[in-house]
């Protein structure tokens, strides 16, 4: 019993803390500083790429699945969003529900795929998937407009601060989704057939349904993501969403914060922010820089902490974080 | 009949595993399986349970074909495993490692929980509800195996070498366990062991099988007396009284 | 497509497969790490992309022979490679090393930008051609064709031939068998892995004659090794040079149908082939 009650308390606390930090950001932007919009563009984007490399910790945490392509379903989502407002004339939620399906129809080819090839190969297939849609929107200039990218009309206009808060809602719901799937069936069905997919199989779990379920949910986590992006920053280029480099940051921010968990990514995306901070700060000089420090934070993360920040808070999120992940030496 | 095999025949290149395989087992009955090194016992239970298809044969179970059927699926219907090297998943606890097969036939948490939490007590393994599997000693790791099998609600349980490692007296706990198994829950066994204690005390019916092909089947009794058991399998000089 | 004749059909043709065949040799030796070493390095083409950059500067600016700069270069790849096997890579679990390998990968990449900037660096060699039937065969290629069959051939025989080569395939064939055989096991991959970042190296010199270089150049060579190694199938090394030849073919022909949509439908090819056969076309026999 006293157990019990040692976890409702650190349940407590660390609720506590949460409730403090979302009130802190709710009233944020009541502050009328010069400042503002800066800090907000800087908290919107970190909330855009929490909420991506939840997505992602859907297929690499639960699943194993290494996604080295997720910039394809946020990109995606981004892209058919503004497509069909443009060509079609068609609502924003309207827009938003076609590039959903869209990217549903794209995780399910995946997903198919991730039943066939496992690991490297699966990483592989998913770079490739990214690759073909960056040739593709590059490429197909008459409806693309190839690099120059796609403008949203000025209808869609709407105020940061609105944007401020749907993306913030954003990052609640899908923390909270993760943690739901961490604690229902999917997520044991998913955990069990990453640990042992031949065991999980003797057990009567059926790893392709599932697996390709994650993939579509992860999908359209992203989907909607890109379809937010296009509402916030107003153009999409290839190269802003198709590239690996978005990949890279969606799993640098899941990473530092500790892969497979929940609340990670909430701590990862302080490397966003830094990031723009540095960017801001060296302008256009020493362009290659900001990636270097990128390079060495994920490669020194993965040896010198590869349960991420979220393992010095050691905030028990009864997640799915790993142990020292190490082989046995022969 | 409940459970049957007919001509079941697989090869690896020029290796036979599996030669023309038949049996047939009882509903209720414990069945043995029994062969020297590489005789290919294991690979049959893997074509049982769907993890290899045979080249020839098939599988009927409660009047079923089973053939091509992948393992997930045979598993609904009522066929469940243990490996020989005892499988987990290290990053789940006991309790949910259980739930992973209570879900086979659970849809929704409760259900799925309050089944694993019956198999565990059955099988005694309710204090170690927490720990991850890795913690765990090589006994209650092997009870695990059996509670997630057993949680699939299986009517057939087939178990590869469960014994295999564990000392005299964790053989007669386990032991009790299977016979617990098969008379309070109805199911029935078909086990492959090494250790013979086992095999004659508690199978009703043993198959013994050398390169690939049945060679005997009967009571352990007659398993014991039979000359070509005696000479393919237990040795020339063997003596079976030993063993009663 | 109509209006091109039979000769420019041909000399695209043959290019294609000259450029394939040093394809082949780096795609080689990534399939040698990937398949028998089972190191997924995704820092490869980053490191392929330096030594193009080293050569050039090496040619243009640095002023010493190509003899000095090949053993200061392999010596050091060799090295770096070593090192990295030996206390990075071999430790850890393949997703682990693929983030790792692609944090190198970043570091490297954008290092170039920094001290090279991204404008892309050609050597500008005036290319000889001669000229068969109508055909045009630049000399370049030819050459490089020729020596990249010739270094891998001489890597097969180093890998059937000697001491050191045939206890690299007993590793690779089982890694248990070899170290109960007394062959530290460790140290044979960390020398494999050392030898192929060599390989990579001399690939390296002799893109840089083919082709131009700049930062992001990595990431092509990286897809197409990949692509290539999983065609032969992992691990295959000569399938991966029958692979590279096919891919460069491949590369030509598709740009003679659409030079537009050339790489969208090559990337297509990819992810038909690696969901319909990811055991590649060459499946190994000769694994070595
Ligand atoms: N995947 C495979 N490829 C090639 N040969 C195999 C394969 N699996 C099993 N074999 C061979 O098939 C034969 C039967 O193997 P099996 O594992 O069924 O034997 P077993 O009776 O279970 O032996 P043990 O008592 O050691 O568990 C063995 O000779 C084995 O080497
Ligand atoms: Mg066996």
């Amino acid at each position: 019993m006293i157990i019990m009650d040692d976890k409702k308390k650190n349940l407590l606390k660390s609720s506590l803390g949460v409730i403090a930090l979302l009130v802190v950001l709710l009233l944020l932007p009541l502050i009328q500083t010069s400042m503002m919009p800066f800090i907000m563009n800087l908290l919107i984007m970190s909330f855009i790429y929490i909420c991506l490399a939840e997505s992602w910790n859907i297929l690499a945490g639960f699943c194993g699945l290494l996604s080295m392509g997720h910039c394809a379903f946020f990109g995606l989502g981004a892209y058919i969003t503004v497509m069909v407002i443009i060509y079609f004339d068609m609502t924003l939620l309207l827009a938003i529900l076609i590039s959903v399906l869209f990217n549903s129809i794209l995780a399910y080819i995946i997903g198919a795929i991730s039943i066939r090839v496992k690991d490297i190969f699966f990483a592989m297939v998913t770079l490739a998937v990214a690759q073909l849609l960056f040739s593709l929107s590059m490429q197909w200039v008459d409806v693309t407009r190839g690099p120059r990218g796609l403008i949203m009309p000025p209808l869609y206009n709407l105020d940061r601060r609105y944007l401020y808060y749907i993306a913030l809602a954003m990052v609640v719901i899908y923390v909270a989704i993760v943690l739901l799937i961490r604690r229902s069936r999917l997520g044991t069905m998913l955990l069990s057939l990453r640990d042992n997919e031949i065991l999980a199989k003797s057990l009567g779990v059926n790893t392709s349904k599932w697996k390709i379920v994650a993939t579509i949910i992860s999908a359209v986590m992203a989907s909607l993501v890109g379809s937010f992006y296009i509402l916030y920053i107003r153009s999409v280029q290839p190269g802003s969403v198709f590239t690996f480099d978005v990949t890279m940051k969606i799993m640098i921010v899941a990473f530092i914060g500790g892969r497979g968990t929940a609340k990670g990514p909430i701590l990862g995306a302080i490397i966003i922010i830094i990031d723009e901070l540095i960017r801001g700060w060296l302008g256009g000089t020493y362009a290659g820089l900001p990636g270097i420090i990128y390079g060495l934070i994920l490669a020194l993360f993965v040896v010198f902490m590869p349960n991420g920040l979220i393992s010095i808070f050691n905030l028990k999120d009864k997640s799915t974080s790993r142990s020292a992940p190490k082989k046995e030496v022969i | 009949m409940f459970f049957e095999v007919e001509g079941i025949t697989k090869t690896y290149g020029g290796l036979t595993a599996n030669n023309n395989i038949n049996l047939k087992i009882e509903q209720g009955s414990i069945a043995g399986l029994i062969g020297p090194n590489g005789a290919g016992k294991s690979t049959l239970f893997k074509i049982i349970s769907g993890f290899i298809v045979p080249d020839r044969g098939s599988v009927r179970f409660k009047g079923k074909s089973l053939t091509r059927l992948s393992p997930h699926v045979i598993c609904n219907c009522g066929i469940a495993c243990t490996f020989q090297d005892v499988k987990n998943f290290p990053q789940l606890d006991v309790f949910e490692t259980i739930q992973v097969g209570a879900y086979c036939r659970h849809t929704f948490k409760r259900q799925a929980a309050s089944r694993a939490r019956e198999v565990m007590i059955f099988l005694d393994l309710i204090d170690q509800k927490d720990q991850k599997i890795v913690k765990l000693n090589m006994l209650d790791r092997k009870k695990v195996a059996l509670a997630a099998a057993l949680a699939t609600d299986p009517d057939l349980l087939l178990l590869d070498e469960l014994f295999a490692g564990c000392t005299p007296t964790e053989v007669s706990s386990l032991l009790l366990t299977l016979k617990k198994i098969n008379q309070e829950l109805g199911i029935t066994l078909f086990i492959i062991e090494h250790v013979l204690k086992v095999i004659m005390s508690t199978c009703q019916l043993v198959f013994v099988l050398d390169d690939g092909t049945v060679i005997e089947s009967g009571t352990p009794e007659q398993i014991c007396m039979s000359k070509k058991v005696i000479s393919a399998y237990l040795g020339e000089d063997y003596d079976a009284s030993q063993h009663q | 497509m109509g209006s091109l004749d039979f000769p420019s059909f041909m000399t695209i043709l043959i290019s294609g497969l000259c450029t394939g065949g040093v394809y082949g040799l780096f795609s080689s030796s990534f399939s040698f790490q990937l398949g028998a070493l089972n190191v997924a390095d995704f820092s490869f083409g980053s490191w392929l992309m330096l030594s193009m950059y080293l050569t050039f500067f090496m040619y243009k600016e640095w002023n010493i022979g190509i003899i000095p700069f090949g053993v200061i270069l392999f010596g050091s790849y060799f090295i770096i490679s070593f090192l990295m096997s030996k206390f990075i890579y071999i430790k850890r679990k393949t997703d682990d090393n693929m983030i790792i390998t692609m944090g190198i990968s970043l570091i490297i990449q954008n290092a170039a930008t920094l001290l090279f900037s991204s404008y892309p660096r050609s050597l500008g060699i005036i290319e000889k051609t001669i000229v068969v039937g109508g055909v045009q065969i630049t000399i370049t290629k030819l050459i490089m064709l020729f020596l990249s069959a010739i270094l891998l051939l001489g890597f097969q025989l180093f890998l059937n031939k000697t001491w050191t080569g045939k206890t690299i395939r007993a590793v690779v064939q089982n890694k248990e068998v070899a170290s109960l055989m007394g062959i530290n096991s460790n140290r044979v991959i960390n020398l494999a892995f050392s030898l192929s970042y060599v390989m990579l190296a001399a690939s390296g010199i002799m893109l840089v004659t083919l082709f131009s270089v700049e930062p992001t150049a990595g990431g092509f060579y990286q897809m197409m090794s990949f692509f290539i190694c999983i065609i032969a199938g992992l691990g295959n090394i000569r399938g991966a040079f029958f692979s590279g030849l096919l891919i460069g073919f491949l590369t030509a022909i598709l740009n003679i149908i659409s030079s537009q949509f050339a790489m969208v439908m090559m990337f297509l090819i990819f992810v038909i082939f690696l969901v319909v056969k990811p055991t590649g076309l060459f499946t190994a026999k000769s694994r070595g």
